[in-house]
This record gives structure tokens, sequence and C-alpha cells, in this order.
């Protein structure tokens, strides 16, 4: 029913404690503070949610975390180094999906699949492809361009691009945004299998049902802090 | 399945190779492919420089006055030929900020989503980047260049063509030096650094134009065998042939220092540029000024805390448009216009004479019509604003209208200051140059709300959209009739710095108030009907 999970071997040379850890982070802007600091430590196999109200940070934690914003104070690392997105090996162990829609106009679903297979060395790509099409339900678009997509189309073509590949660390920001109920059903599934087989998912969500079933606990933006809480905790956070 | 598997398999795969493939296939750049298409474009560009050349051509005319009295002040030293080198120092000045403003290497949005997170080594990805940047540079120094040489023709009157082909390559190893130059410091991460210098470097200038310019006041001999050498200088082709040689020997070393420097862009580097030639570029479809010179992060807080001290008691709406003229930095073009205009009438000779002055009302008609148009657009086109503010439609455009009209006539009141006290414009007939003055705001102001209420253009699409030449011309003239409209409304402006003596004639008043009626309108509002009876 699912496509196998992808797990690399680490290679790093490193003998760290955690995968990921975050040590005293502050994010934000150089005028502007958002949320800070945190402490964060994921274990291969733990699967965080990251929860709040709008403009708490979450999804600037997240763009933190890949280096794509600088952090205000603290640092993080992954697999014991601090993050470099110039680094292949960092590139080739974190997948992430946190962009709403940047698409080649000129590549078609299939084609764009078809190019983070091969970027990523993957034996028998073309089936990987097939394989990922089907579990979206994005066979039937798999030669149209983005343009002639819809959005929850486009969302499901940037989720599957994002799990097509092996990964250490999965980085998501809510997943589960314009995803018809029976997609939905079966990412979270994927999700909870992905977490037993070893990575490591860290999820910026609104959904309490995606806390339950995929994740084992949560890490609440609220008043500036990050406060860890049990999954059924965070799930009851956001349903209150 | 192991990393180095992995890699070995990654190493083959070229993602330019699978977007080209795709790109050919689907026959995306047919536009480019066909020659009648390519001949179209470069008839374009011929017929885009024939109406430069001439619209330079007639600036220049009516800058010097040909034909026309002008004053002559003790203040005026030189001629805008002896100006011609301050503009080439200042044009690459102003093209090293825009290809920091740009980068210059950055990748899109797609690339930056697509190729740059996958494993594998991202020189090709940073050589067509860093290849785009030369290109930018290239073509950007070589159209100042062409402008330039446009001007120094139209003041000259005729030199070599060899000259001009000498200059051209200059422009072009010149644009390869700085491109190669904003590589190197975007490499070391220092572009808000070499901002700050680049504003000092215009301050330089600035200071050295003022102290030749007070030497040349005092009749030094220095001061003038110096600026008269560096005017001879530009026509000169062993100058050019030197400069030319000079400028090859720094292009292939600052090329080789900035594909040696090139690796270390960062990603973070190449994604946030990318984000900022998207902006630039809307910005440049909206043929929006401010492009190419986007504010530091220290001046947007300086501006946010002096707006909020200055408009903190006004009525809401009054504090929407005073913040956004502030915080957009919306007053620099007037400002700067003003201050331009005022610094040629003074010291260029020639200039003080009355067919510029018409020239600087036309202009600041047209600037101020674009620019107040972009401070007033969301209290006329955001119909939610109502709603949130709690105020009726009317009661906006009001606001709108009446700060069209309070900016109009100050900055046409300061331009007619200004050019009476040069004696540019006749001192007599106070109270016409004043009703003149609001009439000409009135008008402005009915030509902004206008443009301002055809919300944000995007030319590429408008013009893209445009299913016919006749399409095309109804959405050029649509724009036109609303400088027409601006342009005309200073007619009696016109009249008074043309022949102050002969008054202004009842239908050049007739033809401005009707321009200007719907802004006065608005102002007034409705007349009773008991008036009207």
């Amino acid at each position: 029913m699912y496509p196998a999970a992808n797990v690399v071997s680490m290679q790093t040379g490193q003998s760290a404690e955690y995968q990921l850890e975050a040590r005293e982070l502050t994010i934000g802007y150089p005028q502007r503070t958002i949320c800070g600091p945190l402490n964060l430590q994921l274990s291969a196999g733990n699967g965080t949610g990251i929860i709040g109200a709008n403009g708490s940070g979450k999804s600037t934690l997240i763009r933190t975390i890949l280096g794509h914003l600088p952090p205000v104070g603290g640092e993080v690392e992954f697999l014991g180094l601090p993050v470099d997105e110039d680094s292949i090996t960092f590139r080739r162990q974190v997948a992430v999906q946190i962009t709403d829609g940047t698409f080649f106009e000129e590549l078609t679903v299939a084609e764009h699949l078809e190019l983070v297979a091969r970027g990523h060395g993957l034996a028998a790509w073309e089936q990987k492809v097939d394989e990922e099409l089907d579990f979206f339900e994005l066979t039937a678009v798999a030669e149209l361009l983005p343009g002639e997509l819809s959005s929850g189309q486009r969302r499901k073509v940037l989720l599957a691009a994002t799990l097509i590949r092996p990964a250490q660390l999965v980085l998501l920001d809510e997943p589960e945004q314009r995803l018809d109920l029976r997609i939905r059903q079966k990412l979270f599934d994927r999700l909870a299998l992905l977490r037993q087989s070893g990575t490591t998912l860290l999820v910026v969500t609104h959904d309490p049902q995606l806390l339950r079933e995929s994740l084992d606990s949560a890490l609440l933006l609220d008043e500036d802090q990050g406060v860890i809480l049990g999954a059924e905790a965070g799930a009851q956070w956001l349903e209150r | 399945m192991s990393d180095s598997d992995l890699s070995a398999r990654a190493s083959d795969f070229d993602p330019q190779q699978l977007i080209l493939r795709a790109k050919r296939r689907r026959n995306f750049s047919e536009r480019f492919d066909s020659f009648s298409d390519a001949y179209v474009w470069v008839l374009a560009a011929i017929v885009a420089l024939a109406y430069l050349f001439s619209a330079i051509f007639g600036l220049i005319f009516a800058l010097l006055g040909q034909g026309i009295a002008h004053r002559q002040m003790p203040t005026t030293v030189w001629s805008l030929q002896e100006l011609s080198p301050v503009l080439l120092a200042l044009g690459a000045i102003y093209l090293l900020r825009l290809l920091l403003n740009l980068g210059p290497v950055a990748v899109n949005a797609a690339k930056a989503d697509w190729w740059l997170p996958l494993p594998l080594s991202s020189a090709a990805l940073r050589g067509s980047a860093m290849r785009n940047a030369l290109l930018i540079g290239i073509f950007a120094s070589a159209f100042i260049g062409v402008l330039w040489l446009i001007v120094l023709y139209g003041l000259a009157g005729a030199f070599d063509p060899l000259l001009a082909g000498c200059a051209l390559v200059c422009f072009a190893l010149a644009g390869i030096v700085l491109a190669s130059a904003g590589v190197v410091i975007q490499s070391f991460g220092q572009q808000r650094r070499a901002q700050r210098w680049i504003g000092r470097g215009i301050a330089a200038i600035v200071a050295v134009l003022v102290v030749f310019w007070a030497l040349l006041t005092a009749k030094n001999q220095w001061a003038h065998n110096a600026v008269e050498t560096m005017a001879g200088s530009v026509l000169e082709l062993p100058a050019w042939i030197c400069a030319a040689v000079i400028l090859l020997a720094l292009g292939v070393v600052s090329v080789w220092w900035a594909v040696q420097r090139n690796r270390h862009i960062g990603s973070r580097s190449l994604r946030s540029s990318g984000e900022s030639q998207q902006r630039v570029l809307g910005a440049l479809m909206q043929a929006d000024g401010r492009a190419g010179t986007a504010p530091s992060t220290a001046a947007i807080g300086r501006r946010r805390r002096w707006g909020h001290r200055i408009t903190a008691n006004l009525p809401v709406a009054w504090r929407i448009l005073v913040l956004r003229w502030i915080r957009g930095g919306y007053w620099q073009a007037a400002g700067g216009y003003l201050l331009l205009v005022m610094a040629l009438a003074a010291t260029v000779e020639q200039v003080a004479n009355p067919l510029s002055a018409v020239v600087f009302y036309l202009g600041l008609g047209v600037l101020l019509t674009i620019n107040v148009s972009r401070v007033i657009a969301p209290l006329l086109t955001q119909r939610q604003l109502t709603q949130h503010l709690g105020q009726p439609a009317v009661k906006l455009k009001r606001s709108a209208a009446l700060f069209a009209v309070i900016y109009s006539a100050v900055a046409l009141g300061l331009l007619t200051g200004g050019l009476g006290l040069l004696g540019v414009a006749h001192r007599g007939g106070f109270w016409w140059w004043c009703a003149a003055v609001v009439v000409g705001s009135l008008g402005v102001a009915a030509a902004s709300l206008g443009h301002a209420q055809r919300k944000e253009r995007d030319w590429e699409s408008l013009l893209g959209a445009a299913t016919s030449d006749a399409t095309v011309a109804l959405v050029l003239f649509s724009e036109l009739a609303t400088l027409v409209r601006a342009v005309a409304s200073l007619a009696p402006l016109f009249a008074l710095a043309l022949s102050p003596q002969m008054g202004i004639a009842w239908p050049l008043w007739m033809i401005s108030l009707l321009f200007a009626l719907p802004a006065l309108r608005l102002l007034v509002g409705e007349f009773p009907r008991s008036m009207r009876r």
C-alpha cells in the first residue's frame, strides 16, 4: 500500500546523542525577535508537532532549523554538527516541504518527481515516481504542467516530492492543508510508518488528528516560549 | 543503500539537462527561436532607441533654451558638457548599487525549491547564476552608456563613430568589472557595508562638485583647467582606448576573482537574492522607480519611528496617507527632483531660461501624478478599508484628493518660488502665479486620482494580454491620457513662464479648470440642489 520507507545511513563520523538539537535558540529577524530561547532535542524516530497560534513563529522555527534564516541567538545542530544548508550531507539527509507552490512552469508533475528522485540518486527512479503518483492519486495528472493543477493537487505534488527521497529528518509545514480526507488519512498513516522505521519528523500542524496518529510529542510555541507536551496534550491544546 | 552509492548515481545527473529537454519539447522558447519574432524584437528595440534619441535631444534643446534669452548669473560656472563626466561616475555607482540589490548571483524560486536542496554539486547552478549576473552587468552598463552617448552627441553636436564604438566597449567592460565586484562583495556577505560606502561615494561626488563650483565661482584657474581637460577628454579617442585597456585588465582580474569566490556564496544568499530579483522585476514591471534603490533596514526603522511620531494625532485616513508617504520614501522623488532642478538652473550655463522652466514644470507634473497616485491608491481601490476604518468611501476619497492637492501645491509652489528666486520665473503677478499653482495642483490631483483608480499596473501582463496592436495602443493611450490631463492643467504656469507680460488667455484657464474639475468636485462635494437652482 505504501511506498517503501526511505532511510539513509548516517555517515557523519559523529557520535551525536541527538539527531537534531536546538540549544537556547531564539528565532526572528534582526529588527524583531519572534520566539525564544527554545531548547529541543530529537532522537531518531521521534515525531514532534510544532503547534501554536498564528504568528507564534512555527514556520520561522522550521526555516531557522533548515538554515534558511540565521538564528537571532543560540544554535542548532544536526547529527552533532552545526546546521549547514550548503553541506551535501545535510541536503541528503534532510527532506523538507515548507513552500507553497513554486514550480518549474515547463516541467510536468512526473518530471518534478523525476528531478528529485534522480537528484537523490535513487535506483529504479521510474518505479518510485509511479508509486508516489499512485499514492497521492496523481497518476491522471502526471503529464500536466503545474499551471494546470488545482491548489490541492499542487500541495500533493510537493508532499510527494518530499517523501519520494530518502531522509533521516523530515520537516513539514502544515502538510494537512488542502488535502481531502482520504489522502489526509493516508498521509497520517504513512508518516506514522516513517517514524516507526527510524525517520525523525518535525511537523508544523493545526490538526489534532495528525498529532495523535503520527507524532509522539508537541512543541507548543506560546507567549514567546517553547513548551514540550505529549501528543495527546498537544492535540487537546489544538482542540481547545 | 549507502551514501556513496547514492552520490555516485546522483553525480551523473544534471538537472539542467532535464529542464532544457522539457523546455525544448514544450517549445517554451518558440518566441525567440523564430526568425520573424527576433526581427520584431530588434525592430522594436531600434524604434524605442529612436524615440529615446528624440526625447533626449528635445530635452537638451529645451534645457539650453536654444534661441531664447537666458539669465546669466554669477553662479552659472559650467556647461552641461562639462558635467557629463560626472554622469559616468554616478552611473557606475548606481549600477553597482542595483547589482548589489539584485545579489547579483541569484537563483529563482523554482530552482531554490527544487534544485538547490538536491545533494549535488552546485557548480552548474552557481555557474549559470554568475553568467546571468555578468550579463545583467554588461547590458545595464551598455544601456547607461548608450544614453550617455546620446546626451554627449546632443551636447557636442558631432563625434567620431569610432569613438562611440570604443566608448561602448568600455561600458560593456565596466559592466563586467562592476558585476564581478558585486559577486565578490556578495561572497563575503558585505552587501550592506558596500551599500553604506556607495552612499558615501555619492556624497563624495556631490562634495567634489560643490568644491569645484566654489573654486570656479572664485575664478580659480586650476579648477577651470581641470574641468576643461576632463570635459575635453571624453571626446578624445586615445582617452577611450586607454580606458578600454585598463578596464580589460581589470575585467580579467575581477572575473577570475569572482569565479574563485562564487563557490563561497551560500545557499541562503542565493535564495534571498532570487527573492530580491523577483521584487525588483515586479517593481520595474509596474514602472516603480524605486526598484533599484531598496532602503536599508536602518532607514526603514527610522522612517517607522518618525512616521509614528508625526502621525500620532492625525485622523486615520490621513495617518495611512502620511505613513505611506514617509515609509515608502515617496517624498524622495519630488525632493530630489526639486533639488536637481534648482542646482541645474543655478549653476549650469543657459539652463536659466523660460523654456527649461516649462520642462521643469512638465517633469514635475508627470512625476507628481505617478508618485501621488501610488500613495493614495489603497484608499481608492481597497473597498474593504471602508469597513475596517468605519468610514464611507467618499470620505476616504476626499481625504486622498485633499492630500494630493496639498502635496502637489507644495511641490509646485516650491518649484515656482525657487525659479522666482533665481530670476527664471518673472516675479510680478504674484496672485496670478498663486492661482496657476492652485489650478495646476487640482489638475495633478485629478490625474493622480484617475491613475490610482486603475489600480496597480503590471505592464508585462497588460501588454502580453493585449490581443491586437489596437488593444496595446488603447492601453498606452489611456495611460498617456492621464499624464496629458495633468500636464494640460499646468497650462497657466507654462504661459506665465514663457510670456509673463502677456497674461493668461481665458481658454487656458478653461482647459486647466476642466481637467481640475474632478478633484474640485471631490473636495467640495456635490453642490446642494438649492444652489444649483
